[in-house]
């Protein structure tokens, strides 16, 4: 059973390194073989000799076979090439906004679950009622509004009223409440539809019949049988939302300012400081292919039921 | 004989009160999208106002509701520009937007999930992984790269949008393919001796029809919110094309002198969005109750 195990996990591991593989070549073909690279990889106010200077020492002027040998070698070493607006590595730059990042996207999970779980049961328990009708009209507007401009919302009705509320910049923990709630209430309705049709499912099940019909009173029922039986199915979720939530941050860093990878990767676009920005898509999705990773061993350790529907 | 039918648990209770479906709601959300059409299409030459012409002595003036002047029914920006006229060229940048990725994923999509589905094998698996690369590349990630090495414009925004959407197809196609290529009039067909192509295109592909046409719906609103995020961020269209998104952020640094300039584009996606998702809701009960859970 472990060696099926593991040899899941390698090969989960293998095809996770395929796809950062094909990443990494998607972003050197697309960025040397498309047009001419020096107007990107030489910073603006480049003289004629420095840009020389950098095609020598990228090796512009190579086959473009050695060329892509390079990069990968390169990459490799998470060798991105200096940013030109922070002179130093881009690799160093890129780092050092990721911990923002992962604090404004733990703060938005935590959300999400807190706000989503207790609604969703409420809204299954109570089909039909009051909280299951609000929560299906988020549901719906939560698929009509663009979480950029739900951001611009909160700061126009709340942080105006509310002065202690931060519209911008990381200043103290205040900070996190909006960008918080922006980045999670997406996926606090996904987890909250969620949750409402898997305690439906489980409501729906013999032993909560047997439950019930044993004497068990309601809040019994709920709490015991159905909720810890429906809220596996709500812990596979979480892995799902990590992509949703770092490709949101991107917007949501960018209207609150906060200084994480997401705003580094706008304000970079902006400087059209390339290297940072090729430092970072690479990053992040290697990121995400990791944690994609992690996420599908841990399942299939945690759920045997997965394991078996591998291939 | 009048008896009380004992029943067992609760009687099941048609729960879809709100999700409207009366023949009003649907009269309402087509009228909607025929306006929105018209806008997108004829829009530009009915506009009151050059959406570029300065207004300098009408600077910031409020929508009409707000205090302004008939003049400018929805305010203008700091430039004095007309909000209406601007709102109504925007909405050409989406309709333009959904209506060049909507075909063209819906045939990408659709082709790679028929093929995958019938050959199965390695095609299949080569088709597969494509789309969990798409998974490990976010959209707005290549977006942004393409942004940076060609500059923003429509035409990134078309193939990003294409990139993130078609697996959507694929997926679903692949599998209703599966269960199409087990039924009997398709092994008859195969017993009669029809090749792989017809197979495809006049038996299975008329099954697919359906599934095809709603998942088109249900993505339009996804493209606009998507074209409007991107052009947000300055990543989407080019910068002196007039689009929602790009209307959002140039009023972002006024929002607290001029809330209308992000408020309406804002309210202009949002109706837009809601309106087709409950059109796409409509059609997908219509023409296929099975698929109720697609997303």
């Amino acid at each position: 059973m472990s060696t099926q195990l593991a040899s899941d996990a390698v090969a989960r591991f293998l095809r996770g390194v395929a796809v950062v593989f094909l990443v990494v070549t998607i972003v050197f073909v697309l960025s040397r073989a498309t047009g001419d690279p020096i107007n990107y990889l030489a910073p603006i106010e480049a003289t004629a000799e420095e840009i020389e200077g950098i095609k020598d020492r990228l090796g512009l002027n190579d086959p473009l076979v050695e060329q892509y040998g390079r990069f990968l070698a390169d990459t490799v070493q998470l060798d991105f090439g200096k940013s030109f607006r922070a002179q130093r590595p881009a690799i160093e730059v890129v780092r050092e906004r990721v911990l923002n990042t992962v604090l404004l996207g733990v703060v938005a999970l935590v959300f999400a679950f807190a706000v989503g779980i207790p609604f969703g049961i409420i809204a299954a328990v109570r089909r039909g009622g009051g909280v299951d009708l609000i929560s299906r009209l988020f549901a719906l507007l939560g698929q009509a509004v663009p979480n950029f401009w739900l951001g611009l919302m909160l700061i126009l009705f709340l942080a105006v009223n509310f002065d202690f509320l931060p519209t911008g910049g990381r200043v103290g923990v205040t900070s996190f409440i909006l960008p918080g709630i922006t980045l999670g209430s997406f996926p606090a309705a996904a987890v909250m539809r969620f949750t409402r049709s898997s305690m439906l499912d489980t409501l729906q099940q013999d032993y909560i019949r047997t439950a019930r019909a044993k004497g068990l009173n309601e809040r019994g029922v709920i709490a015991k049988h159905a909720l810890r039986n429906s809220m596996l199915a709500v812990v596979t979720l979480l892995g799902l939302q990590v992509g949703g939530i770092l490709a949101g941050s991107v917007v949501v860093e960018t209207v609150f300012a906060w200084p994480g990878l997401g705003f580094l990767i706008i304000q970079s676009i902006r400087a059209t400081d390339y290297p940072v920005v090729q430092a970072a898509v690479i990053m992040t999705s290697i990121w995400i292919v990791f944690v994609n990773f992690v996420v599908d061993v841990s399942y299939s350790f945690l759920d045997p039921r997965i394991r078996t529907g591998v291939n | 004989m009048a008896v009380d039918v004992p029943t067992l648990g609760e009687p099941v209770r048609r729960r879809r009160r709100f999700r409207v479906r009366s023949p009003k709601t649907l009269a309402v959300t087509v009228t909607f999208l025929i306006a929105f059409l018209i806008l997108g299409t004829a829009g530009p030459s009915l506009t009151p106002d050059d959406p570029n012409a300065l207004d300098l002595a009408g600077r910031l003036q409020p929508p009409v509701f707000d205090g302004g002047a008939w003049n400018h029914p929805l305010g203008t920006d700091d430039l004095g520009r007309d909000t209406l006229s601007r709102l109504i060229h925007g909405a050409r940048v989406s309709l333009i937007a959904v209506g060049l990725i909507i075909p063209i994923a819906t045939l990408i999509g659709s082709l790679l999930g028929l093929l995958a589905g019938w050959f199965g094998g390695w095609t299949s698996r080569i088709i597969m992984a494509l789309v969990d690369l798409q998974l490990a590349l976010p959209a707005i990630l290549v977006a942004v790269f393409l942004a940076a090495i060609w500059g923003p414009s429509l035409t990134n925004v078309v193939i990003v949008l294409v990139f993130a959407l078609w697996a959507t197809w694929a997926r679903i196609v692949r599998g209703e393919t599966l269960s199409l290529r087990e039924r009997e009039f398709v092994i008859a067909a195969r017993t009669i001796g029809a090749n792989d192509l017809r197979i495809m295109l006049r038996h299975i592909l008329p099954g697919l029809i359906n599934s095809i046409v709603i998942l088109a719906t249900l993505n339009v609103a996804t493209i606009v919110i998507a074209e409007a995020g991107l052009s947000f961020l300055g990543v989407g269209v080019a910068q002196d094309t007039i689009s929602w998104g790009a209307m959002i952020s140039q009023g972002r640094d006024l929002l607290n002198v001029a809330w209308w300039l992000v408020t309406v584009p804002g309210i202009a996606i949002l109706t837009i969005s809601l309106v087709i998702n409950i059109f796409g809701d409509w059609l997908r009960d219509f023409l296929d109750p099975q698929l109720r859970n697609v997303r």
